[in-house]
């Protein structure tokens, strides 16, 4: 398992949306931004796992609605 | 008969929960005021007979302006919400929008050249005012729906309020579908698919969960928050559930019945589902937007019998499979599948010679091949049309292959779908550089594809060729590349 680095996340973020790095603050959320659709999410999700091989709950994985929640959830896997 | 009171003949109470949502519940009262409202105002300010398109995502929104337009007497153009700029463009230019319903959130897409309505403009009831409207035929265009065509243009079926009825009715039937029957809708209204369960459930007076989640799991939740009785998926939904959800092992005790169209579940999954729910009923389903959504169905009944089989034509609708000649074919015969009934289309919006070259003598041509069993039963083979069918969306090649090509370095590009266990299937880039090679490499060409076209066009792998292999009337062989492209991921898979 890898430990938490916020730029790692904000990589993927910015690779499977395609939307530049100042655009992704604790606000982006699914229900706004166009980009994020729900295989979107499975992409980020999956690249996560991939890159701190980890595993995400599904209860988690539903409740990443926002960019802020999605590092709240995974500070409780990483560190 | 309008369409909207043909739905609202059922109606059990005004007090029944009609729309469930996280934010908040219409009853059937609340809903059909709503509708009056909107499509009284509708009728004053245009009168009959005028476009008026919808952007949304299945909210509240979608459903009381698309319910009122068509009871107004006009015509609901209804786009996907992730419509690239340039097809909505063409569409604007194209049809005699008079105004636009759009979500906020997808405001920055519409041109500001009509006249736009958000969910937060609608006009609000009175509820001193009726409003008498004046009937529609059943031949007008009550819905026109945009689907991708094989060239990449999208093609805009027109429905009319009779083929609404006529599917709407058959598919009730069908499914047995009562006033308790309530669906967890995940799939999208502007789809014919996601349209005919919000049609099916009004009719019986049911009721419709928007289960709008940011993982299909979060469906599952609905499904037992909401004491859902029924579901409904295209392949990718199935199998995201089945691989990435405990979904096979979930009790999900209220659940009735499950639906299946849009594309063909790969057997497996079919016989895990029916495995895993002996007791609920899994129909297997087929259908075309051009004829308004539903052509066949398979019972759960039948599932194991003639597993992989599309079943037979729904209730009003002939299906045939006929040859060359236009006879029906013998069983392990191929053919093409053709259709007729009041569900087939009016035709394709500004276009009478796509309408005739699949509408003839009154029937569809759907362009599928297939075979039938000794009973009649239907077993799909191939799909004529040139179209991936990608995480629920349906994807002509012909369009991503041109913006490659269009790429300096590219000589020619194939763009395929191969099967995906979570998409479906999944669109690969076949590429024949230009004489050097190294000028545009596989990343370059990927951040060119993600910048200029919709996320789910994107390929997701890419491939470099030397030379295509070709066919007997010397075009490129996408059989033989899908099979070599397969066979080297086997061996791959076999090896590590």
């Amino acid at each position: 398992m890898a430990s938490f680095e916020e730029q790692t996340i904000k990589n993927i973020f910015c690779e499977v949306l395609c939307i530049p790095a100042e655009e992704i603050t604790d606000t982006l959320a699914y229900n706004s931004c166009v980009q994020w659709d729900s295989l979107k999410h499975l992409q980020i999700v999956a690249m996560i796992e991939e890159k701190f091989e980890i595993e995400i709950d599904m209860d988690d994985i539903i409740a990443m609605e926002n960019y802020g929640k999605v590092k709240e959830i995974l500070h409780k896997y990483l560190t | 008969m309008n369409f909207v009171d043909y739905l609202f003949e059922n109606v059990p109470n005004l007090y029944k929960e009609c729309i469930l949502s996280r934010d908040g519940t219409l009853t059937y009262g609340d809903l059909i005021e709503r509708v009056d409202a909107l499509a009284g105002d509708l009728a004053i300010k245009l009168g009959q007979g005028n476009e008026c398109l919808l952007l949304a995502e299945n909210t509240p929104f979608f459903i009381i302006v698309y319910l009122a337009v068509i009871k107004s007497g006009n015509t609901a153009l209804l786009v996907e919400t992730r419509i690239a700029d340039d097809q909505l463009a063409t569409i604007f230019r194209e049809c005699h929008i008079r105004c636009a319903f759009v979500q906020k959130k997808y405001l920055a897409k519409i041109p500001d050249t009509c006249t736009i309505f958000t969910e937060d403009n609608l006009p609000t009831p009175s509820p001193s005012k009726t409003i008498e409207f004046s009937s529609v035929k059943d031949d007008d265009v009550a819905v026109v729906i945009f689907t991708s065509g094989s060239t990449g243009t999208k093609k805009g079926v027109m429905l009319t309020h009779r083929n609404l009825c006529a599917n709407t009715g058959s598919i009730v039937q069908y499914l047995g579908l009562t006033k308790e029957d309530r669906i967890c809708a995940t799939l999208p209204f502007f789809y014919c698919y996601g349209a005919s369960l919000l049609h099916t459930h009004l009719r019986v007076g049911g009721s419709i969960v928007l289960s709008n989640n940011i993982f299909l799991a979060g469906a599952l939740r609905d499904i037992n928050t909401y004491a859902c009785t029924g579901f409904a998926g295209v392949p990718s939904t199935y199998q995201i559930l089945v691989n990435k959800t405990p979904f096979l092992k979930e009790p999900l005790p209220t659940l009735r019945l499950m639906q299946q169209a849009g594309g063909q579940l790969p057997n497996k999954y079919i016989r895990q589902i029916a495995e895993a729910f002996p007791e609920k009923h899994f129909f297997v389903m087929y259908g075309a937007t051009e004829a308004t959504a539903r052509l066949s169905y398979l019972s759960s009944g039948e599932i194991h019998t003639r597993l992989g089989s599309i079943g037979k034509g729904i209730p009003g609708v002939t299906l045939e499979v006929i040859d060359e000649k236009g006879n029906p074919v013998k069983p392990g015969e191929t053919g093409e599948i053709v259709a007729s009934g009041a569900n087939i289309m009016k035709g394709y919006y500004g276009d009478p010679e796509g309408t005739q070259s699949v509408i003839r003598n009154g029937k569809l041509f759907t362009g599928d091949l297939a075979t039938v069993d000794e009973d009649g039963y239907i077993f799909i083979i191939g799909r004529a049309k040139n179209i991936i069918k990608s995480g629920g969306y349906r994807i002509s090649p012909n369009e991503i292959e041109e913006f490659i090509c269009s790429l300096d370095g590219v000589a020619g590009c194939v763009v395929l779908g191969l099967p995906d266990e979570i998409m479906g299937e999944a669109i690969v880039a076949v590429i024949q550089p230009g004489n050097t090679p190294e000028t545009i490499s596989k990343e370059e060409i990927h951040q060119h594809c993600t910048k200029h076209l919709p996320s789910y066009k994107v390929p997701t792998a890419i491939h470099f060729v030397k030379e295509f292999p070709l066919n007997a009337s010397d075009k490129v062989d996408k059989q033989a590349i899908t099979a070599s492209l397969l066979s080297s991921k086997q061996k791959k898979e076999e090896g590590g």
